[in-house]
């Protein structure tokens, strides 16, 4: 079942990159076309502490490129990435892969991953990153391909967006893109209804449309409704939520809250609940979530971020994420300096503790020169 | 949120060019309140667009940014920027709503209150500042300090007091070209009496009856060394501008 998901995810990502480049092509004497990427290069030394330690070092090479373009009312991205990652940054790689193995549809990997394999010592991977055709009509705008659908109000959880997917392994967590179309009608200038499908969904293929307004000038809110289909021990569902945040001087709390109810009867449903807020004191950007989940396996899960100017030039950050009652914990302390003759600098401590109540410790530089 | 504290765009840089445009008229007999509205008279426009570049400068260090940008009235504002860095990020302003949007992961971020005071992109601008309306009459009592040369020119120097607790700064100190109506400088000022914003007009550019400045230094006050200089580089007023630019869909597109 997996095997032909993927297959289908797979090809139908090539059929959107044809799309998207085919797009490319036909716009490049129309209203605009560029290329944009970065080259990055880090370095990285680890340190496990489950029983003796046991230190290793990797390093990445990377080069990303990005391509967007337009046409009358056509619009279109395309963004890749080539890296070779070696040592403990390859393990990395290979253990979230293991973890989620919808996540290798979107790469070509060398050596081909094999979930029973060790981590080899060095790999290969073009990634897809993005890619997507948009076409507007009136009020109403049309996409597909490989996206975000970018609902709720989460930074680190949503149990409001039907369709996330959570990267945590930065420290600082990011949606992922998936293989989605989407369909928006545009009734005002701040309003919008979305209707996306997801295919490929890990937890089953799922339909919803989302409803987003503002009012009172400070009120955002929307309302969520959709069906997911039947995948291995889950039945078919109805999704439903909502989602507010509301802008106070210092602080702005946002909240959401979510709930699948199975429609066959089989089970109870379940529900969400997160609460959330971004507060600003001095020069420092603070941002707290608390996701309370009474039906998952994880109840409850926080994360927290704090983020601050040194000067003009360089930054600091720090995020926590820990889970209360597995005690698994990810905190780290980057700084970053921008524009140092002519590359971008971050230096990042991070220390983790797994469900065994094992501790480890990353160090990483990395370099970065856009153009 | 790392996004959010390196945010690349601003608003206000066209906002306070806004607030500066002047007409050249005669400036004899007038009162503080005069003054202002003949200021505020020259800001008004239907439309306007203009392509811009932002240096942002620290100690020694300057990074540049470019930028196009549309505006109907003071309540509708939208801008682009095109520097390879931030290419594709765009800003949009609905009144009192702030969103931007992020080509890279094709997200829109509606900026919150508590996000506003900081400072945008390493700018000497903050957010609040976008959101300032440029009507100074309605937002300011003004008081005519007297007169003062200012870079060879002469100048009406103004005081003004916040008429309500809503607007970003509760005093400004204006000096207003006496003939052309240019607020050739503006110090900025928290209800304390503390100094926060300069912003100075350092060239002009006529475009029909009216002086615009065609280049801006700002600086933050509570920053060593810190200035930006906003520059127009092409400018168009009272063009058509079609209403469907100033909405979530544009600035998604």
């Amino acid at each position: 079942m997996k095997t032909s998901r993927f297959a289908g995810s797979r090809a139908a990502l090539l059929l959107a990159a044809a799309l998207a480049f085919g797009a490319a092509t036909r716009a490049e004497a129309a209203d605009g076309i560029s290329l944009s990427g970065h080259v990055q290069q880090s370095a990285s030394g680890a340190m496990s502490f489950s029983g003796s330690p046991s230190p290793s070092g990797g390093a990445a090479s990377t080069l990303a490129l990005a391509l967007d373009g337009s046409r009358g009312s056509t619009s279109f991205r395309a963004s890749v990435h080539f890296a070779l990652l070696y040592g403990n940054e390859a393990a990395t790689l290979w253990s979230s892969l293991q973890l989620s193995p919808g996540k290798a549809l979107a790469f070509l990997i060398a050596p081909a991953f094999e979930a029973a394999s060790p981590a080899p010592e060095t790999i290969a991977l073009l990634a897809f990153d993005d890619l997507a055709l948009r076409w507007d009509t009136g009020a109403f705008a049309f996409e597909a391909g490989k996206t975000y659908a970018n609902w709720g109000l989460g930074k680190a959880f949503s149990p409001a967006d039907f369709f996330a997917e959570f990267d945590y392994s930065s420290g600082s967590p990011t949606r992922l893109s998936k293989l989605i179309a989407r369909a928006t009608w545009f009734p005002g200038a701040t309003s919008r209804v979305d209707l996306v499908y997801d295919p490929y969904a890990a937890m089953g293929a799922t339909i919803a449309a989302r409803a987003y307004a503002t009012a009172f000038d400070s009120l955002a809110f929307s309302a969520a409704a959709g069906i997911r289909a039947a995948a291995g021990t889950s039945p078919r569902s109805f999704l439903g939520a909502i989602e507010a945040t509301f802008d106070l001087p210092f602080a702005s709390p946002y909240g959401e809250a979510a709930v699948v109810l199975p429609l066959d009867g089989s089970a109870a449903a379940s529900w969400s609940l997160l609460g959330g807020g971004i507060a600003r004191i001095g020069g420092a950007t603070m941002l707290g979530e608390y996701l309370f989940s009474p039906e998952a396996t994880t109840h409850h899960s926080i994360f927290a971020q704090i983020g601050a100017p040194i000067d003009e030039w360089a930054s600091l950050s720090l995020p926590v994420l820990y889970y209360p009652e597995s005690g698994i914990l990810a905190a780290a302390i980057t700084i970053s300096l921008s524009d140092l003759a002519g590359l971008d600098l971050g230096l990042s401590a991070s220390a983790n503790r797994s469900a065994s109540q094992a501790w480890s410790g990353k160090l990483s530089l990395t370099a970065r020169c856009g153009f | 949120m790392r996004r959010l504290v390196f945010m690349n765009v601003f608003v206000a840089a066209g906002l306070l060019f806004c607030a500066a445009i002047a007409g050249a008229q005669g400036a004899q007999g007038l009162d503080a309140s005069a003054i202002l509205a003949k200021v505020d008279a020259n800001q008004v426009y239907s439309t306007i667009y203009y392509e811009g570049k932002m240096e942002i400068t620290s100690g020694s260090k300057t990074k540049v940014k470019t930028m196009r940008a549309w505006s109907a009235g003071s309540g509708k504002a939208f801008i682009e920027f095109t520097n390879p860095e931030d290419k594709g990020v765009r800003m949009l302003k609905l009144e009192k709503n702030l969103w931007m949007y992020f080509p890279s992961e094709r997200d829109t971020v509606k900026i919150s209150g508590a996000l506003l005071r900081q400072g945008m992109m390493g700018s000497d601008f903050s957010y609040e500042d976008a959101m300032e309306p440029d009507d100074l009459k309605n937002l300011y009592s003004a008081e005519l300090m007297g007169k003062e040369i200012l870079d060879g020119r002469e100048c009406f120097v103004l005081q003004l007091v916040a008429k309500n607790k809503e607007v970003a700064y509760a005093k400004r100190k204006l000096w207003v070209d006496a003939e052309r109506f240019i607020v050739a400088r503006s110090e900025l000022y928290a209800k304390s009496g503390m100094l926060l914003k300069i912003s100075k007009t350092l060239d002009y550019t006529k475009v029909g009856s009216r002086y615009f400045p065609s280049i801006v230094e700002f600086s933050d006050a509570l920053k060593k060394n810190s200035k930006t200089v906003m520059s127009m580089t092409s400018l168009a007023l009272d063009v058509p501008m079609d209403e469907g630019r100033f909405s979530l869909q544009a600035l998604t597109k």
